[in-house]
């Protein structure tokens, strides 16, 4: 009987080794297959875009963004890909809006003096000053490497939260800054939004949906041909 | 004895499973499972293999200085100052007019933070555009460089440091007396 209970007790023990090396090798291979995807979109887009600084790109499905943790795009020119802002990207477009975002501020990096420290220190301080370019300019790199760039509109939408006001913040209003890009396909890449493949995307809709006034306030400025800034909220 | 051999089997099979278990590892490593996102990734062509790059001499016409009022969207005009000539062909006459945009512009801050001007968009007749440098960048005068010290140096002294806040930063200003340096990549093979 003893025999019996102990070669059942290492069997079982053994299967249970064996389910675990399987699921986290499916886990260690989709990890890999994910960074393949990213690596392909940012190398491919700092080759499009010809930026001349160099950068790695790092996925990282457990990693947790820390409050008081430095930005390592920043110091240490890694782009890290946080897993939970991967697993709200639905397309292709959406992850390159993701990566050329942090391209853009991973090349923000080397501005300044001291190879950079200073810049990197400043955008650190003050993002709210730099988070508005960094969404437009990674628009411009995302059309260059031939992405849509109404997927940076979902992803924002998705992705960052909704303050109550960003008066007293270092960062914009979430739906600041998604007009803000809307604004700026609107007129730089109006071929976007006219054809647009997002039309029956239920998060573009959605972005419609609660920008409503936003956008009344901007259809209001094409249409009376003004030139002052829109307080959008 | 009948406890070692006891043992020796517990520990054989529990070993054995564990075997099992490495090689199911090695045979599924080939098998790398299909990313669905990986099919939609389209991949440009290029090649940066050539280094040769060609120096192209550029003035604005007239001295240009961020303010209040600068638009992304606004135009400068540059004059070339030098004949750029590359395997014996005019590629650029001295003289030659272009257009820049202005295609980022983040304003000063407090904390010393410049404001930053981004161009783009400067055309020549004989140039293909996209092998040119893809922006010229001119920032103001940093003044960080002057809060850090005074900020750390005033700590003591509370709440004097907090006043290097409203410290601003330099307006960025492009002189007319001045030449600024764009790089043409010629032997560049793009898409």
């Amino acid at each position: 009987m003893k025999k019996i209970v102990y070669l059942l007790t290492a069997v079982m023990l053994g299967m249970n080794a064996c389910f675990a090396y399987e699921m986290t090798n499916q886990e260690l291979l989709k990890d890999i297959s994910m960074q393949h995807v990213i690596d392909s979109i940012a190398y491919d887009m700092l080759n499009v875009a010809q930026i001349k600084n160099r950068m790695i790109f790092t996925y990282d499905k457990d990693a947790k963004k820390k409050l008081l943790k430095c930005n390592d795009s920043l110091t240490k020119r890694q782009v890290l890909i946080y897993g939970d802002n991967v697993a709200k990207v639905a397309d292709k477009n959406e992850l390159a809006a993701l990566i050329a975002r942090e391209i853009v501020k991973a090349d923000a990096s080397y501005w300044g003096n001291f190879k950079g420290y200073i810049g990197a220190t400043q955008i650190r301080c003050a993002p709210k000053k730099y988070e508005l370019y960094f969404d437009r300019a990674a628009v411009d790199l995302m059309v260059k490497a031939g992405y849509n760039p109404v997927g940076m509109i979902t992803f924002l939408h998705k992705v960052y939260p909704q303050k109550r006001t960003d008066i007293i913040s270092t960062t914009n209003l979430t739906s600041k800054r998604v007009m803000y890009v809307y604004e700026y396909i609107y007129k730089n890449y109006p071929e976007f939004l006219v054809n647009n493949e997002y039309k029956d995307n239920m998060y573009y809709q959605n972005f419609l949906l609660t920008s409503t006034e936003n956008r009344a306030k901007f259809y209001e400025k094409i249409k009376n041909k003004s030139d002052e800034k829109i307080k959008y909220e | 004895m009948n406890k070692f051999i006891q043992i020796f089997l517990f520990l054989a099979v529990f070993f054995a499973s564990l075997m099992k278990a490495e090689a199911k590892v090695y045979e599924m490593l080939p098998e790398m499972p299909e990313n669905p996102l990986s099919e939609q990734v389209v991949v440009k062509k290029y090649d940066y293999t050539n280094t040769t790059r060609v120096p192209i001499y550029l003035k604005i016409e007239d001295t240009y200085k961020t303010s209040g009022d600068t638009q992304t969207g606004d135009e400068l005009t540059f004059v070339a100052t030098r004949d750029v000539i590359y395997n014996d062909k005019i590629l650029v006459k001295k003289g030659e007019k272009t257009t820049a945009r202005i295609r980022y512009f983040i304003r000063r801050g407090m904390n010393g933070i410049p404001s930053i001007l981004i161009l783009d968009g400067f055309n020549f007749a004989n140039l293909d555009e996209r092998k040119l440098d893809a922006h010229y960048m001119k920032r103001g005068i940093d003044n960080t460089l002057l809060v850090l010290p005074l900020k750390w140096a005033l700590t003591i002294l509370y709440p004097l440091g907090s006043f290097t806040n409203f410290i601003i930063g330099g307006e960025a200003r492009i002189s007319s007396k001045k030449e600024i340096v764009l790089y043409y990549y010629p032997e560049w093979i793009l898409e």
